[in-house]
């Protein structure tokens, strides 16, 4: 029983060389194009995987610089108060006023509370 | 890079490079044909679908959920290409390509003739055996890469290669006698 090969090289793309390197150029300068195209594609996500690292960089620094900021003026902010609230004890005193013990203490308990002790 | 693995050139085509896309062509790009051929029937259209699926599975690379069997992929793509041109019943295309092949004709005619015969003869089988006897005959494939690649048992393909042989051979014996006539 025959079962040898069929001869099929008259099919084979080689049997005429450079039509298939023809083929196979234009081929890829097709896929040039596509990849062209992928290239100037931004995939959204890619966008924001992209601007991840300054994005938090920045964030970083913003907090770095915000945070002191802020600790800083909240405690000038407590001593103008402070200063303030004996400020105003002492014109009463100077007026001729008299101060009750417990505006004393609320100045005083007030000016150790904004420092963070307890009266 | 003509050692480098078919998921690392699908890595390198999603970067974006021209020199990855090439070696995947070298590497699939004639089975993509003869797979093409075996449901087509003709070199022209079978070229021009074999082309049309290599341009889209490079446009959607991503779409590559296991770029180590990128081969398998393409050549599914290849199928489905070829059966919605013969859906389409794009004939016409055809008919002009076959015009851009009649400069080869002129400088063989007697090789064309053989290739018509064959394709007629290949016609006339199921479409798996076509793309099994073109696969091991053609492009020489083993029966076991052909069993793989194509998710049928190695005796199946034997059986299909064994069959479409006797026909194509029965076939073109008879075509030779009727040319001697």
């Amino acid at each position: 029983m025959n079962d040898d090969p069929i001869d099929l090289s008259a099919l084979d793309p080689m049997d005429d060389e450079p039509r298939w390197r023809a083929f196979v150029d234009v081929t890829l300068r097709r896929v040039d194009a596509v990849l062209a195209e992928r290239a100037g594609r931004e995939d959204p996500l890619d966008l924001i995987a992209s601007w991840r690292r300054p994005l938090l960089a920045v964030a970083a620094a913003a907090i770095a610089v915000l945070v002191p900021t802020e600790i800083a003026l909240e405690r000038r902010e407590a001593r103008v108060q402070r200063v303030e609230r004996l400020v105003a004890v002492s014109s009463r005193v100077a007026d001729g006023g008299r101060p009750t013990a417990a505006d004393f203490l609320r100045a005083l308990g007030d000016a150790r509370a904004a420092e963070g002790k307890t009266p | 890079m003509p050692d480098e693995r078919d998921e690392d050139l699908v890595a390198g085509v999603r970067r974006g490079s021209r020199e990855a896309a090439e070696q995947l062509a070298d590497r699939h790009l004639r089975a993509c044909r003869a797979v093409a051929l075996a449901i087509v029937g003709e070199v022209a259209g079978a070229e021009d679908v074999c082309q049309d699926a290599f341009v889209y599975a490079m446009g959607h690379i991503d779409d590559c959920r296991r770029p180590a069997r990128f081969g398998a992929w393409l050549r599914q793509i290849v199928r489905s290409h070829a059966r919605n041109h013969l859906r389409d019943g794009k004939r016409d295309r055809m008919v002009s390509l076959d015009a851009v092949d009649a400069p080869a004709r002129g400088r063989s005619a007697e090789r064309a003739d053989l290739r018509e015969r064959l394709l007629a003869a290949l016609r006339t089988l199921p479409e798996e055996r076509r793309e099994v006897v073109l696969m091991h005959d053609l492009e020489g494939w083993t029966h076991r890469e052909i069993a793989e690649r194509l998710a049928l048992p190695e005796g199946t393909v034997r059986s299909h290669l064994h069959l479409a042989r006797k026909a194509l051979r029965r076939l073109l014996d008879g075509l030779r006698a009727d040319l001697k006539e």
